[in-house]
């Protein structure tokens, strides 16, 4: 389960399992590298394990503000649906494209177009 | 942050009586809100008494068909219910539109209910705040007030209740569910938050040692057809301009339930009552959505960088019922 | 300086990067190919440590107090509820903070003090100059005890009357005197009575807000004394010139400083100057002899970090019937400081955009009691080209004219203000190609004419446009005899790619594979560079490397033959050779930076050099709500040569990101009562989240400027110009209104 460590009082996570990216070991991180998924890295870390959390959430049948059919059994992941659930993660570089590449690579969701946008929802 | 004592009870007695004994202690749910709120130096408990040991993380089918959802229930989890889902679509759209995943997958519901206001004259310590320090003045009725209330502010105080979840709790006539050492009492969610009035520094009706143990839904048909609809500075990630959380029920034409409440517009979930009358035996029409909304927004005041809110709740009301009426519910 | 920089000598540097002169190895050529970036791994993995992630034996913290009041004094002090919080060493203020010097102006051979922040010797004076003006700073064992004391100092203040009202001041605005990079006012023919002439013109006034650089890494130090030596980690865009600043503050020698700085977690303009946060770091260590780390808040960076000037702009355009331009007037008022602060020269992209035989530029300042303004990327060119780019779409509607066709009408041979010859302009094929890749043909211009859905939908374009500029910048190269190449600058990463790009040049030039080269960076123990700005480290950095790579290999040639250079050495019997391009005495540096100026002003009186390019952007309006979202973009720029696809790609698109913000939501909201920011956090301050941002298409000619080492034009902020004008034009496409006021949020257009 993802969550921010910012505002995690860390008394609560007693005895609980945290892993941060110095714990991971992910094919998104290369993903992220070959897809250019970040500039100064800065948020990369929190990027990259959110990412493992939501493709955690997504594969569970969670729906998101962008789903149609709230009570589908499956949702696509589509891009919108990787940007909404990637909302959280504030990236300042700009790197959102190469971001959400490298997660539908991963996801094994069909390669960003970069040409014609899917529908603004 | 000031340095503060922690305490884990296992169970709702022992929470309580904590608390009871000491008036400078607060409950500590997922700590999104009040973590961020003692950091900034604007929550200063001496006593934090962590309430996510407790057995409170249970989400039970009513017999009526209505649910019990524990105070501990993540708001995630409760978005993702299978019955929130299909029963009350504007619920799990409502959480889903809050905050981010990763605050979702922290927040408690009951926390959920007492988050703060985000008015940047309560946030800033250094600024006049009649919520903060009762007498000291509003700040923000002269200054940037984009985020407050156009319903039900007073002169002390326009600042709008932020929460999404509630909205579509008030639609749905929850129940809130509270403890404390004098015993157990049930408050409509209609009635939890308070205007402001000449105090607005009481928010809730809730009292200072009452613990929050369960929100309970009735079963509310209408609800299955409805979703919320949030209206914000970008497309994710921030707090609602207007939301709208809508239901409605037509049958030849003309509407036979109506659930309607507003986020972003007042210090409480706003309840569209006189407008869910205005809807009910009407034909199920564009210009009947609009006159609901223009009866519920009669009273509406706003100051110059919030009035149009009053033109964007209507617009939102009446897209959102629009949206019900012909592309149906979230479900 | 030895960098060869006249025209003659690049198109030389360029073959050789082509083919590599003999001898040379099989190595592939890696300019211009998509590299990963290096450190890509370090930064996937949590291996790259920040400026605030290094850890020493007995670190303390540090937290600062802020004024807050706009003007006035500090009249005393209450810190007994600090200093009893538990493992609080000290708070220091003006009362009892050890000496720090004030910052010296600059001079050519003291350059790096055009790089203070604020003019103000915080903790050596009593007065308050801005509403978050640091006052005090607490030192104590804990991060949380700093935090907690510094907000139970309590601190009084004799208040002065402040001016914090932007939009109040705008008739007391002073024309800029300007100086020969940034002139005050620029002027051809006469505007005004061509744009009374004109048979079809558009006068209109638009606003921008304050904006702030919010990169993600707050700003942070950690410095540590060891006597009278220095070393600081730091989240800065150059360690060369901090270094002089902090030498020349703390009255040390500038060898006794060291300043690191391998990663920056982003910057934009913002970590560029030097800032209270870093000097009162350094003094805080001084006073406690400890190591001290202090990571500003978010709030922090608001009070005490510089952001992007408002601006107040009038743009009026005078054409004939069959739309050639015959007036263009861009007039601005923007904000300094009292104290200091940098003119967001907003009306710079209209002197190079459109052949109009009358201009008239004039830029005007107002002073605030508010924190100095600084570089926030392209500066003036951004908040500037949303002004004029925004207007010339209106005369396009006025005309009755394609937006396009307007453009390219206009389009001029020379430099419209003073008819300087343009080094390369390739404008116009990027628009062919633009349209043509991004469907404009399919658009019907009447507003509110496309719909997708419950969507309206847009298309709008902007030019974008930025100024090259380049600076000296010191390399070593060295080549050892088994192949490897070391690169050695104090060039700076704040995630551009900068030291990837360096290594590809040097690869290439001295025909090795890419992993045999090392870059070492972002330490000003290296060979002095100008750091990250204005769009001029890689093309600073890389002239001198290429200039350095040619003398490493005239020098190896000298010692014999064979089929490389690694094996000239192994036959000499030579473990390595070494180059250098640039001085590091201070008097050669001085030699160095003169030889450079003259360089650059005949340079610039030959030619006026630019990066261009054409926004294209698809919005979708919600009918009721006004809701915007971008849908699609495309961006087409002429940027001279790419040495890394990837990263320049990235980088175009990462400006592209910020205009979003800038057009739809960013804005820095300082109460003008209290001159007071009201929304420093990243919960209030809306940038573009993952939802805003559509598929960023990005397409570059790739054509080398003629007159430029290895024909670059600089990218780093060229992707944010225009960005913010092409969305607006795309909004009025959509639904026929036309906001002037930047952000354009929902309720403008309800």
């Amino acid at each position: 389960m993802r969550i921010n460590a910012c505002l995690a009082l860390a008394i609560q996570y007693e005895g609980r399992e945290i892993t941060t990216i110095e714990g991971v070991a992910s094919p998104l991180q290369e993903a992220f590298v070959v897809h250019d998924g970040f500039q100064c890295g800065y948020c990369t870390s929190g990027q990259i394990c959110s990412a493992i959390g939501m493709l955690a959430e997504h594969g569970n049948g969670v729906p998101s503000a962008a789903t149609e059919h709230l009570d589908a059994d499956a949702v696509e992941l589509t891009g919108a649906e990787i940007r909404e659930r990637m909302s959280g993660n504030l990236c300042r570089c700009g790197a959102h494209n190469g971001i959400v590449a490298a997660i539908q690579e991963v996801a094994g969701a069909d390669a960003v177009s970069h040409v014609r946008a899917e529908a603004a929802r | 942050m000031r340095s503060f004592a922690y305490v884990r009870p296992d169970d709702v007695a022992a929470a309580v009586r904590t608390v009871a004994a000491q008036p400078d202690a607060k409950f500590l749910g997922g700590g999104t809100n009040l973590v961020d709120l003692m950091r900034e130096g604007i929550e200063r408990p001496a006593t934090v008494v962590d309430v996510t040991g407790l057995p409170l993380e249970e989400i039970e089918e009513l017999p009526d068909g209505g649910l019990r959802i524990g105070a501990g229930v993540r708001n995630s989890r409760l978005a993702g219910h299978r019955l929130v889902r299909s029963r009350y679509p504007m619920l799990a759209q409502a959480i889903l539109s809050g905050a981010s995943a990763q605050l979702r997958n922290m927040a408690t519901v009951g926390g959920n209910l007492l988050q703060r206001t985000r008015c940047l004259y309560f946030y800033d310590d250094a600024a006049a705040c009649n919520k903060r320090e009762p007498g000291a003045g509003c700040a923000a009725r002269d200054g940037f007030h984009r985020s407050g209330a156009i319903l039900g502010a007073s002169p002390t105080c326009i600042a709008a209740h932020p929460s999404d979840m509630c909205v579509a709790l008030a639609a749905l006539d929850a129940v809130v569910e509270v403890e404390s050492v004098r015993g157990v009492r049930r408050i409509p969610l209609a009635g939890f938050h308070r205007l402001p009035g000449d105090t607005p520094h009481i928010e809730t009706e809730l009292a200072a040692d009452e613990l929050i143990t369960a929100v309970e839904l009735p079963a509310v048909p209408v609800a299955a057809n409805s979703r919320y609809r949030k209206v914000r500075d970008r497309a994710s990630y921030a707090f609602a301009l207007v939301s709208v959380a809508a239901a409605l029920d037509v049958r030849d034409g003309a509407v036979t339930g109506a659930r309607l409440a507003l986020g972003g517009v007042a210090a409480k979930p706003w309840r569209a009552s006189k407008a869910e009358q205005a809807l009910l035996g009407a034909p199920a029409t564009e210009e009947s959505f609009r006159h609901a909304a223009e009866v519920e927004l009669a009273s509406a005041e706003g100051l110059p960088g919030n009035a149009f809110k009053i033109d964007l709740a209507r617009r939102t009301i009446v897209a959102t019922l629009r949206q019900v009426l012909t592309e149906g519910g979230a479900a | 300086m030895t960098v060869p920089h006249d025209a003659e000598n690049h198109s030389r540097l360029m073959t050789q990067v082509e083919s590599p002169s003999k001898p040379q190895t099989a190595a592939e050529p890696v300019v211009g190919k998509p590299i990963d970036r290096l450190d890509g791994r370090a930064k996937t993995s949590g291996q790259a440590r920040f400026a605030a992630e290094h850890p020493y034996p007995d670190l303390a913290y540090a937290a600062l107090v802020h004024a807050t009041i706009a003007r006035g004094r500090v009249t005393g002090f209450d810190v007994a509820g600090a200093a009893a919080v538990p493992g609080v060493l000290t708070v220091l203020t003006h009362e009892n903070a050890p000496p720090m010097e004030p910052p010296p102006r600059p001079t050519l051979a003291n350059m790096g003090m055009i790089l203070t922040g604020a003019p103000v010797n915080y903790l050596h004076t009593d007065e308050v100059h801005w509403n978050g003006q640091p006052v005090a700073v607490v030192v104590a064992e804990t991060l949380e005890a700093a935090r907690e004391a510094a907000a139970l100092v309590e601190v009084a203040y004799q208040e002065s009357p402040a001016t914090t009202d932007f939009a109040a001041q705008e008739e007391h605005a002073v024309l800029l005197k300007g100086n020969p990079f940034q002139p005050g006012t620029a002027k051809k023919g006469d505007a005004e009575a061509a744009l009374k002439a004109a048979p079809v013109s558009v006068d209109l006034r638009f606003t921008t807000p304050p904006l702030n650089h919010n990169a993600i890494e707050p700003h942070a130090t950690t410095a540590v004394w060891d006597g009278d030596r220095l070393t600081v980690h730091e989240a800065t865009q150059g360690t060369t010139f901090l270094r002089t600043h902090l030498a020349a503050r703390f009255s040390v020698p500038v060898e006794s400083v060291r300043v690191i700085a391998p990663h920056v977690g982003g910057a934009f303009g913002g970590k560029g100057p030097v800032w209270a946060g870093t000097l009162l770091t350094v003094l805080a260590a001084r006073a406690t002899r400890r190591p001290v780390r202090m990571m500003l808040t978010r709030e922090g960076v608001y009070r005490t970090v510089g952001g992007r000037s408002p601006s107040i702009q009038r743009i009026a355009l005078g054409a004939t019937a069959d739309g050639e331009m015959t007036s263009l007037i861009h007039t601005g008022v923007t904000s300094i400081g009292r104290v200091g602060g940098l003119p967001e020269g907003v009306t710079a992209p209209s002197g190079h955009l459109y052949a109009a035989p009358n201009i008239l530029l004039r830029h005007s300042q107002v002073e605030l009691d508010w924190l100095p303004n600084t570089f926030m990327r392209a500066p003036g060119e951004a908040p500037g080209s949303f002004a004029l780019e925004a207007a010339v779409d209106e005369l396009a509607y006025e005309l009755g004219m394609d937006p396009i066709a307007l453009r390219m009408r206009n389009e001029p041979e020379t430099n419209p203000i003073d008819g300087k010859a343009f080094s390369h302009r390739l404008l116009r094929e990027t628009y062919a190609y633009g349209a043509q890749r991004f469907g404009w043909a399919d658009r019907t211009p009447e507003p509110g004419s496309m719909r997708d859905g419950r969507w309206l939908v847009g298309m709008g374009v902007a030019t974008a446009h930025h100024g090259t500029n380049r600076f000296t910048a010191n390399v070593t190269v060295r080549l050892s005899a088994d192949g490897s190449v070391l690169v050695r600058c104090a060039l700076q990463e704040v995630g551009v790619g900068a030291a990837t790009v360096q290594a590809q040049i040097a690869a290439d030039a001295l025909g090795v594979p890419l992993d045999a080269v090392r870059v070492e960076h972002g330490d000003s123990t290296l060979p002095a560079a100008p750091g990250a700005g204005a769009s001029a480290q890689t093309v600073s950095v890389s002239a001198s490397l290429l200039a350095a790579c040619d003398k490493l290999k005239r020098k190896v040639r000298a010692l014999g033959e064979g089929a490389s250079y690694a094996e000239i050495l192994q036959r000499a019997g030579r473990d390595h050779v070494e180059a250098a391009v640039g001085s590091e005495t201070r008097l050669g540096a001085l030699a160095g930076q003169a030889k450079f100026m003259a360089r650059f002003l005949r340079d610039q009186r030959r030619w006026v050099k630019a990066a261009s390019g054409a926004q294209f952007c698809e919005v979708r309006v919600d009918p009721d709500t006004g809701e915007i979202r971008v849908s699609r973009w495309l961006g087409v720029f002429d940027v001279g040569r790419v040495i890394n696809a990837k990263t320049a790609t990235s980088q175009l698109r990462g400006g592209i990101v910020m205009g979003i913000g800038m057009a739809l939501s960013e804005e820095t909201l300082v109460d003008p009562r209290t001159g007071r920011i009201m929304n420093p956090s990243l919960a209030e301050y809306h940038v573009p989240v993952h939802a805003d941002i559509p598929p960023i298409d990005i397409h570059y000619l790739d054509e080398p400027d003629p007159t430029m080492p290895l024909g670059l034009l600089g990218l780093g902020e060229i992707g944010v110009t225009g960005t913010a004008a092409a969305i607006a034009n795309a909004i009025y496409h959509a639904t026929g209104k036309r906001v002037h006021d930047l952000p354009i949020t929902l309720d403008k257009v309800l």
